[in-house]
């Protein structure tokens, strides 16, 4: 059987780690890349000294700072973030054109055809490693597998710094011992559930059919049966541009205060301020969604004239489409925000800002 | 209690009242509308309050038996509202034995719903000793209409969501912004009116949440008075005439010194017809809508004519141009295709006028002639 070579890889604390190069009164510290916490931002990235403390991206800045006061704020810089992004991709492409960048610190690579024609993947990924040390000064992890849940998993395995192979007969009993939570595209709320359903590793997952799943988790049963037998058969497509970024959250218990409401969508767009950051992005069209104790979906949106990518201005114009809905019948399950009409805001592209009244 | 009243009076003054029902009710009796049924004036008032805004309305009716009870608003006019016209007897029967099970009997049928007793339901805000003024009706609603669509929605901007009535010996202003647009109008009280006496020289300045006064616009579009009472305190105001009773809290907070914000001089002026204007920016709209609702705007002194254009990327794009009354360079300005229509929707004269600097400041549309209305909107500016 021939299997395909696939590589993940991942900058370890990507903007974290270009700060913390560029600036040597960083180095050592803690430190985090994002929103100031006196102005409602969310931490886009975390040093490791950071990370000890607790301190992750997505989180508010505000938590943050609680978790380590003497955490330092640094201001993104995203226009050096991309140009190291594209440093990287260079050293990719001396490989291989199959490149499928996840955001600016994060690329699947299909190495089965190599320009260099390298048989050994994890090789190559000990030659990418040292050339993105060698050339940026930054360190990076890599998976190296036979499919794409596979690398992505392996990549988190020796982080920071290392890289980690799943031959494919190690494959099975590899996500057989998996914890159901760090499978990547499981959320908390699904490994909940499937804990529940007393599936606490993939080696209980697989006990179930793929009817049955497809029948708890829609569409995304068929994956999680797959990826239980260590399939993935989604390519590497260095096509893939995103359509939309967003975040979404079920409640462990359903909701119908407004103060919660609105203290959870906040967070949603902080976690979608990150989102889109991590991938230089903004949008214009906004869209809240709302599912409701019974499952009824609901969803409003809105499109503006300015680029949204900043958490407080996310939040709220979602915070307004929520105020349009009803909300005195049902409680709520979910709330979610996606940004599309996706762009980047300096692109060559004209942008346009809605200038305010300065009171 | 127990009253007939006609199907169309209870159904007419329930709409009213429901508006101030509360759709996210902090006690379950807010959910309600309080009937008072009194047999010395034959008369029936419904009152609803969800704790920021009170309507109350009376209307009379044959009362047989006086008392007070709690209804579910929206099950009660969901049901009124289908009864057949006519009469209805509304019997509370006896307190202890039913629990304010509720029978509404009318020619069709009859219905029994659960209430709750009165004495839970709080009362609509009463002010002692405040201000009271009268206001003719015709300038508050000129004024509302003027300035309400400006108000923010944006629950989050707090005083933004409201709108700012001054009260001077000499006429009445009002002023709503989104921090985008800015809309004023000052409406001038005729000699020896009653403002001018009670209205003290410094004035009255409050700020009323815009959701109660469109609210009030509404209620006052549809009655005959000609002036209606208003009082405020420090934390509410209250506005009454026969029949009717509207309460608003007041929103605390600094509200934005606007009236810096309207430049004093103007390099460059437009003048259109209104109506000409307003329907090119419909048809505009159209495109703008799909994309980011910009519209752009080039005068040209030497043709006089006004071109207005749409480019909705990836879906179309739109042009159009007509005379225009021109001063000043020539300029290219962008604006949010909906500030200008919601402005030129509301100023009712033949004519407008915008007055412009530069395409990153101020622009100020206002009516020639006619009423005294002052819009500004805020342009878009366009990088590339």
């Amino acid at each position: 059987m021939n299997y395909r070579k696939i590589i993940h890889i991942d900058m370890d604390a990507f903007y974290a780690s270009v700060e913390q190069r560029d600036n040597p009164a960083y180095q050592g510290k803690p430190i985090v890349v994002g929103g100031s916490p006196d102005k409602r931002g969310a931490v886009a990235a975390a040093s490791y000294e950071a990370r000890k403390y607790g301190v992750h991206s997505a989180m508010p800045s505000r938590t943050a700072i609680q978790k380590c006061p003497h955490l330092i704020f640094v201001k993104p810089r995203f226009e050096v973030y991309r140009a190291v992004s594209e440093e990287i991709r260079e050293i990719f492409a001396r490989y291989t054109d199959l490149i499928e960048p996840l955001a600016l610190d994060e690329a699947y690579l299909d190495v089965t055809a190599n320009k260099l024609g390298i048989p050994s993947a994890t090789w190559i990924a000990q030659e990418i490693r040292a050339a993105i040390y060698h050339e940026t000064h930054l360190t990076a992890s890599a998976g190296i597998s036979i499919n794409k849940f596979l690398a992505k998993v392996a990549s988190g395995m020796n982080k920071p710094n290392g890289q980690f192979l799943i031959t494919p007969a190690a494959a099975t009993e590899f996500v057989e011992t998996l914890p159901i939570a760090r499978f990547h595209g499981i959320g908390q709320v699904t490994a909940h559930k499937l804990q529940q359903m007393g599936i606490f590793t993939g080696a209980d997952l697989k006990q179930w059919s793929e009817a049955e799943l497809v029948q708890r988790f829609g569409k995304m049963g068929a994956h999680y049966y797959r990826i239980a037998r260590a399939e993935d058969h989604r390519p590497v497509n260095p096509n893939r541009e995103r359509k939309s970024i967003g975040a979404e959250k079920t409640f462990e218990v359903d909701l119908e205060e407004w103060d919660a409401l609105s203290a959870e969508l906040t967070a949603i767009a902080q976690k979608v301020e990150a989102r889109l950051a991590a991938r230089q992005a903004a949008g214009r069209t906004l869209t809240l969604k709302v599912r409701y104790a019974n499952f009824q979906l609901t969803t409003r949106c809105r499109t503006v004239a300015t680029w949204l990518w900043q958490a407080p201005a996310i939040a709220a114009i979602a915070l307004e489409l929520l105020a349009s809905i009803d909300l005195s019948q049902q409680k709520v399950r979910l709330l979610g925000i996606t940004l599309s009409n996706l762009g980047s805001p300096n692109s060559t592209e004209p942008s346009y800002q809605q200038l305010t009244l300065e009171f | 209690m127990k009253l007939v009243c006609s199907q169309s009076s209870l159904s007419t003054h329930l709409s009213l009242v429901n508006r101030a029902v509360s759709s996210r009710p902090s006690h379950p009796v807010l959910a309600n509308v309080l009937l008072v049924a009194d047999e010395a004036t034959q008369q029936v008032s419904l009152s609803a309050f969800d704790m920021s805004l009170g309507i109350q309305t009376s209307f009379p009716a044959r009362v047989e038996e006086g008392g007070k009870l709690t209804l579910p608003a929206k099950l009660l006019s969901d049901i009124v509202t289908r009864l057949p016209d006519g009469d209805i007897l509304l019997d509370e029967g006896s307190e202890q034995e039913t629990n304010y099970l509720t029978t509404l009997t009318c020619a069709s049928g009859r219905y029994q719903v659960r209430g709750m007793g009165a004495e839970e339901f709080p009362e609509l805000p009463q002010i002692e000793d405040g201000e009271a003024v009268d206001l003719s009706v015709d300038a508050l609603s000129k004024g509302l209409q003027g300035t309400l669509f400006a108000a923010s929605s944006d629950e989050t901007k707090q005083v933004l969501t409201g709108l700012h009535l001054i009260i001077q010996a000499d006429g009445l202003e009002f002023a709503a912004t989104d921090g985008h647009r800015l809309s004023v109008v000052q409406t001038a009280e005729e000699e020896e009116s009653p403002a001018k006496k009670d209205a003290d020289s410094s004035g009255l300045s409050v700020t009323i949440p815009a959701r109660a006064l469109q609210e009030l616009a509404k209620m006052l579009d549809r009655q005959a008075e000609t002036k209606i009472q208003v009082q405020f305190d420090e934390t509410q105001a209250v506005f009454q005439w026969p029949d009717h009773r509207l309460t608003s809290r007041l929103l605390d907070g600094q509200y934005p010194n606007y009236q810096q914000l309207v430049p004093r001089q103007f390099v460059r002026q437009l003048t259109v017809e209104r109506r000409l204007f307003l329907s090119a920016l419909e048809r505009i709209a159209v495109l703008a809508d799909q994309k980011n609702n910009i519209v752009k705007l080039s005068l040209n002194s030497t043709d006089q004519e006004l071109t207005l254009s749409v480019d909705a990327q990836d879906v179309g794009s739109g042009r159009e141009v007509f005379p225009a009354q021109i001063t000043g360079e020539d300029l290219d300005i962008a604006f949010n295709v909906k500030y200008l229509m919601d402005g030129l929707k509301v100023l009712n004269t033949a004519e407008v006028q915008i007055q412009m600097n530069t395409a990153t400041s101020p622009a100020v549309m206002s009516p020639v002639g006619g009423m005294k209305m002052t819009y500004l909107v805020m342009p878009v500016q366009i990088r590339s």
